[in-house]
């Protein structure tokens, strides 16, 4: 009994300290995106995570944010500008948002990949990502 | 402002169940607008839109570019002979989604921008935007499901235009798709498809502010799985004609390739979001009558709400057209859009400005006999709405030739120059005569240094004044309406036992001066830059490469009309470390001279190397001449010095768009046995130094006859020194290109008790006989008979004309002309022999066969 106690709190403190590894953290993620012309682009992109949401800046501006459940996305928006205004484009429907982890501008299946199972490096048909360093808070 | 009805009609049909289904989305249509094709330039050259001054000459002057825009855009969205498709629909596309339409003219400062303009400047900023790209499945080009889905995404769930390009071959043709009507019947498992989707144009004209759209018209059959597609393909038409990807513009990234680096967001903004006002001011000048007129400068953009006055000089032997151009020509095609006259120096008319109806400018062409100055008045036509822009253009069609430096003659040097032209019309035939005018600039005006025009016939150099009654100018310029002329301007320090030249100067947009040598105690370094233009002032960016081959500084240089500026180093580049600089390229809005002065500071040595363009460097050679020694050679020891002589060399890699230079030499002995090497260049990188460091150690150099290289990656450029240990002699020369055959015209010397010493090195392993040597009096006739020259194989034969020529013939002679064959350099040695001075003129190579 002693020792369900002792594991029950490590498991405790070990969940707290998960609990706050993961609570932000900050991607810095290279890519090599495709333009319309058929060349590559070479963007930095820095990703804050906040549990399940993963944020997208471009030169500090916030472009795009991923939001994650049971490892899934379920959510996808970008800022976009329409019309001289910014505007928000949301995307939820499964198939809009497969469609758009593999459109490659943004490093959402890299980031997405590293999340679930580490892998530093994503090749998409229109894009090169690689998450280059990954700080904690 | 989306409509979406969705309507699903369920009809029983029996024996299946047939379901059909209709769905249409309308967004607010993308505005309207063109697609600026590359082969014209539209922006940076107006043809075909509103002419001079175009969308970017405007946007320049408004925010005091220098030209800046329209010079990227020329060089590089201005492909005459590119594909007929290249153009700006992706960046019109991308901006018509993204910008509110302009759709009124507005003048900012004074600077009236109409609709097009305005939409051509929102066009070149999204030029280089991306985004989000939607292909196929497979990666090639786009199937049907992903493109309903996105269209679903987009314009049905997000009210957002989407773009596509709608061919699926390299050409790429991008529009804004704001609306759709879809119509389907299911069949069992599949899904029947007809897609009409609506586009934006960009076929209108630049101004225009219209409702036109484009209509495409798609099939195809969905797989549908639990009745969701699953899959799809074309069908009918489609197959072979459907959407090759589809994107929205998200980043414009600084720095990218395609947008215009002048051209700005912030400032597009401001000039869209500005009203029309007609009665800003009409330029920068309070220049409304003749005693207020200011000089006149081309490409000035002003106004015309009043009078405005400018001067300007005419020069003789000078022909140049004077375009005025304006952008409301085009509502004026059979009268001048304002009245513009010529008056004389004391305001008295002479005549009107012509109009041209075949450009529709007021155009004028001036022809110089002498110095004249005149002025010209702009007026507006009464009761009429000319105050949009006007502009100046000025082209001058004469030949000039630039000498950069004079040296006054109360110095320690005595400079003299002589001045010949190569008399053979564009149709070869030969010349007899050649009228030329030598004109000194001080102060950056120009005046007469010659009593009146020079008429030369054939062949032959002659002294010109350096003065022309006043003191020393500080450029001076050769004017001719019909011929180049070959000019040199020799410096000569008796007393202290030096000799030096300067030729003629070919201005141009880039330059590179390969060496920028090391700081050392008796040497000065100093640099001489020219504007030789009257009429267009230049902004120069000088970029300092350092020995790593990275950029140390960019600094600027602004040159007016007519001016030069001259000093050491420091001064031009002050804080910048001399030490650290390897090369210096010149890069400006106008073609400029630059050179290079090195000297020692007891004024025993000095030698001038001018910077080079581009067409004087020299790109590798064709892969199927790789192993042949025909990119150039360098003759080594030129003078004859023995030990007494060095030998060095320079080589610059320049080109941005290069990685690396390879040399390959070929080192060949006067026994003609040969030994070989490589040097690699890397990009903006250097090699300089004498010639032991780059032979192999094997090459025993007092047998040395040619080095032969041939160019296998590069461009490269660069330069050839020599001189001696104990003489006053510095010289420096071009990298020659192989030649076959040269034909060289030089001027013969004879004061200060210089002698002429034809110089010939044969080097090739074989004798060659009879080389010709032709002499030609003041007037370019033939002096005496031709003599003829026989030489054996690597020798280097000094001819003194006055061995081959009596005293008296030898008295006229003005000029001579070698003719050689290939790899036998002709050049010319001056020396007086009671001096230890010398000088040598090296072969132009610009005529004979290459």
């Amino acid at each position: 009994m002693k020792y369900v106690h002792r594991a029950g709190f490590l498991t405790l403190i070990l969940l707290i300290c998960l609990s706050a590894f993961s609570a932000e953290t900050t991607f810095r993620v290279k890519g090599e995106s495709l333009t319309p012309f058929g060349t590559r682009m070479s963007l930095e992109w820095k990703v804050k995570r906040v549990e399940d949401s993963y944020t997208f800046l471009l030169n500090n501006r916030e472009k795009a944010e991923m939001i994650l459940k049971a490892g899934k996305v379920v959510k996808i928006r970008r800022r976009v500008r329409y019309a001289g205004k910014e505007k928000w484009i949301v995307l939820t429907d499964p198939l809009q948002i497969r469609l758009e982890l593999k459109s490659g501008f943004y490093p959402f299946a890299a980031v997405l990949n590293y999340s679930k199972n580490g892998s530093r490096e994503t090749i998409l048909s229109t894009g090169r990502f690689e998450v280059v360093r990954s700080t904690v808070k | 402002m989306k409509r979406t009805a969705f309507i699903i009609l369920s009809v029983l049909v029996f024996p299946a169940l047939l379901f059909a289904g209709h769905e249409e989305v309308t967004l607010a249509k993308p505005w309207n607008g063109y697609w600026w094709p590359m082969f014209e330039g539209m922006l940076a050259t107006g043809k075909g839109y509103r002419e001079h001054p175009s969308t970017l000459e405007k946007y320049d002057a408004r925010f005091s570019f220098d030209g800046k825009a329209t010079e990227w855009e020329l060089e590089n969205h201005f492909r005459p002979d590119g594909a007929a498709w290249n153009g700006h629909c992706n960046g019109w596309a991308a901006a018509s989604v993204s910008e509110v339409e302009p759709k009124e003219t507005i003048n900012s400062e004074g600077y009236t921008f109409y609709i097009g303009d305005l939409k051509g400047l929102w066009t070149m900023y999204y030029q280089g935007a991306t985004g989000p790209i939607y292909r196929g499945a497979d990666d090639g080009t786009m199937d049907p499901l992903t493109f309903q889905t996105e269209l679903l995404a987009y314009l049905r769930d997000n009210s957002v235009p989407l773009l596509m390009d709608s061919d699926a071959t390299e050409e790429v043709w991008t529009w804004p798709i704001y609306a759709y009507t879809m119509d389907w019947t299911d069949d069992g498992n599949i899904r029947h498809v007809t897609l009409q989707v609506l586009t934006s144009t960009d076929g209108v004209s630049p101004d225009n502010v219209n409702t036109d759209f484009k209509t495409f018209n798609y099939t195809y059959d969905l797989t549908l799985e639990a009745g969701v597609p699953a899959s799809g393909v074309w069908t009918g038409d489609s197959v072979s004609y459907h959407p090759n990807f589809c994107w929205y513009p998200e980043v414009v990234e600084s720095g990218n390739p395609y947008s215009n680096p002048y051209v700005a967001h912030d400032k597009v903004a401001q000039l869209a979001g500005g009203v029309y006002n007609d009665t800003v001011d009409d330029g920068k000048e309070p220049n409304d009558r003749f005693e207020d007129s200011v000089a006149m400068q081309g490409g000035f953009i002003g106004r015309v709400l009043n009078e405005d006055w400018y001067g300007f000089d005419i020069e003789p032997e000078e022909k140049f057209t004077m375009n005025l151009y304006c952008n409301s020509r085009l509502a004026n095609s059979t009268n001048p859009p304002f009245y513009a006259e010529i008056y004389d120096d004391t305001g008295i008319y002479l005549e009107d400005v012509g109009f041209e109806q075949a450009t529709r400018y007021p155009n004028r062409t001036f022809t110089g006999v002498d110095f004249v100055s005149e002025f010209l008045k702009i007026d507006p036509i009464g009761n009429h709405f000319y105050d949009e822009n006007y502009q100046f253009g000025v082209e001058v069609l004469s030949h000039t030739t630039v000498i950069s430096h004079t040296i006054p003659g109360d110095s320690y040097w005595d400079n003299f120059v002589v001045a010949g032209f190569w008399p053979v019309t564009e149709n070869k035939a030969v010349r007899n005569d050649s009228d030329y005018r030598v004109v000194g600039i001080s102060g950056e005006k120009g005046f007469p240094l010659d009593s009146g025009t020079e008429t030369i016939a054939g062949f032959a150099f002659r002294e010109v004044s350096l003065t022309g009654g006043e003191s020393t100018p500080d450029w001076i310029k050769l004017n001719s309406m019909t011929d180049e002329y070959q000019v040199y301007s020799f410096y000569l320090s008796q007393g202290e036992g030096s000799m030096s030249f300067m030729s003629g100067e070919t201005p141009d947009k880039e330059l590179i001066l390969s060496h920028v040598p090391v700081e050392v105690g008796y040497w000065w370094y100093g640099l001489v830059l020219v504007n030789p233009s009257r009429f267009y002032p230049a902004t120069v960016d000088a970029t300092l490469y350092g020995n790593d081959g990275a950029e140390l500084a960019v600094v600027k240089i602004q040159l007016n009309p007519y001016q030069k500026r001259v000093g050491l180093f420091d001064s031009f580049f002050p804080g910048v470390s001399q030490q650290d600089v390897s090369y210096i390229r010149f890069k400006s809005n106008e073609p400029i001279t630059a050179s290079a002065l090195y000297g020692t500071l007891n004024h025993r040595e000095l030698s001038y190397v001018p910077a080079v363009g581009r067409s004087g460097w020299i790109e590798a050679a064709p892969a199927e001449q790789a192993g042949e020694e025909l990119s150039f050679f360098i003759p080594y020891n030129l003078l004859g010095y023995g030990d007494d002589g060095w030998n060095g060399v320079v080589f610059v890699e320049p080109d941005d768009d290069a990685v690396s230079a390879t040399l390959h030499f070929k080192w060949i002995m006067d026994d003609n046995s040969s030994v070989t090497s490589s040097l690699l260049i890397g990009m903006h990188h250097k090699w300089v130094g004498v010639m032991e460091d780059l032979a192999p150690a094997e090459v025993d150099l007092s047998h040395l006859a040619r080095i032969g290289v041939t160019v296998r990656s590069g461009p490269v450029t660069g330069f050839y020194m020599t001189g001696s240990h104990s003489r006053g002699t510095l010289v420096s020369f071009p990298l020659l290109k192989y030649f076959d055959i040269a034909d060289e015209v030089f001027p013969v010397i004879q004061r200060d008790g210089l002698e002429t010493i034809a110089v010939f090195y044969n080097q090739k392993p074989y004798a060659v006989n009879e080389l010709p040597v032709f002499a030609y009096d003041s007037d370019g006739q033939q002096v005496g008979t031709t003599k003829r020259v026989d030489m054996n194989a690597f020798e280097l034969k000094k001819v003194n004309l006055k061995d081959i020529f009596t005293a008296e013939e030898l008295s006229e002679i003005k000029s001579i002309e070698l003719y050689t064959d290939s790899f036998v350099v002709p050049y010319v040695i001056y020396e007086d022999p009671d001096e230890v001075y010398c000088e040598i003129v090296p072969p132009t190579l610009t005529h004979g066969a290459e």
